[in-house]
């Protein structure tokens, strides 16, 4: 199976990030799938809405360092680059499913999207200065904004986790649900979404 | 969100991947990654 399987259904794209047996952490070619998917996503007019989450037992652990180490991101032109510049451009909804942990990348991707479900037990970290690393993604400016500097800052310069009713009150999740509910009520509202006027979206996103 | 927004995000991200893919080359954060790689790797066999 592949690390990220892309399944559209009517017109709703689901993107599954499929590594369980590492917490779903990204390579850098998995970052670059999903730009591509996102890329090829915004272009098809099929797809009108997408929804992200995890296969096992988590949304995703973040950067492999292993890969990492391998593959360093570069100051341009890099795979985490290109999914950074998907992201800014990308005007249909984004729903994302967050169980499990959400660490680095997987909590600053969440920033651009405009839906995000937690499961109750969902985990989150900006782990970066642990690890000798400022954070990406653009957090730096979008978790201020949605946060406020103060908690920003603490959340940031600490490194700690925090969990889903944190991650809500943050401004960094649309709800919290049961953990049996998670991928319903993402779906449910994948499926509302579809059924809009796809130009008065749009016009209400410029 | 907002146009205006989007062009700072933009400005935000570039600033950050330069400032990122120097930070990830330096010695501290290479020395960060091979504690962190070695204590999962312990954790694995000791089942920490």
């Amino acid at each position: 199976m592949p690390d990220i399987v892309a399944e559209r259904s009517g017109s709703i794209l689901r993107i599954q990030l499929n590594r369980p047996a590492k917490k779903n952490a990204l390579t850098s070619s998995m970052y670059g799938a999903i730009a591509d998917l996102l890329d090829g996503a915004a272009k098809d007019d099929r797809t009108r809405v997408v929804l992200w989450h995890g296969a096992g037992d988590s949304f995703t652990a973040g950067n492999d360092l292993e890969d990492f180490v391998k593959n360093p991101p570069g100051p341009g032109g890099s795979p985490q680059a290109r999914l950074n510049d998907a992201l800014i451009t990308f005007t249909k909804p984004l729903i994302a499913a967050v169980h499990g942990v959400a660490i680095g990348s997987g909590t600053t991707m969440l920033m651009y999207c405009d839906f995000v479900y937690a499961r109750e037990s969902a985990r989150f970290q900006l782990p970066f200065i642990n690890l000798g690393l400022v954070p990406e993604f653009g957090s730096s400016f979008l978790l201020p904004l949605r946060a406020g500097y103060l908690r920003a800052a603490e959340l940031v310069l600490l490194g700690k986790p925090f969990d889903a009713s944190q991650a809500a009150m943050l401004g960094l999740v649309t709800r919290v649900v049961s953990d049996q509910t998670l991928l319903t009520t993402a779906n449910e509202v994948a499926q509302s979404l579809a059924e809009k006027p796809t130009s008065c979206r749009r016009a209400s996103d410029s | 969100m907002t146009r205006p927004l989007r062009e700072q995000l933009e400005q935000a991200a570039r600033v950050e991947a330069e400032e990122f893919a120097a930070r990830v080359r330096s010695a501290e954060a290479r020395e960060a990654f091979t504690a962190f790689l070695e204590k999962r790797h312990t954790e694995a066999i000791h089942g920490g």
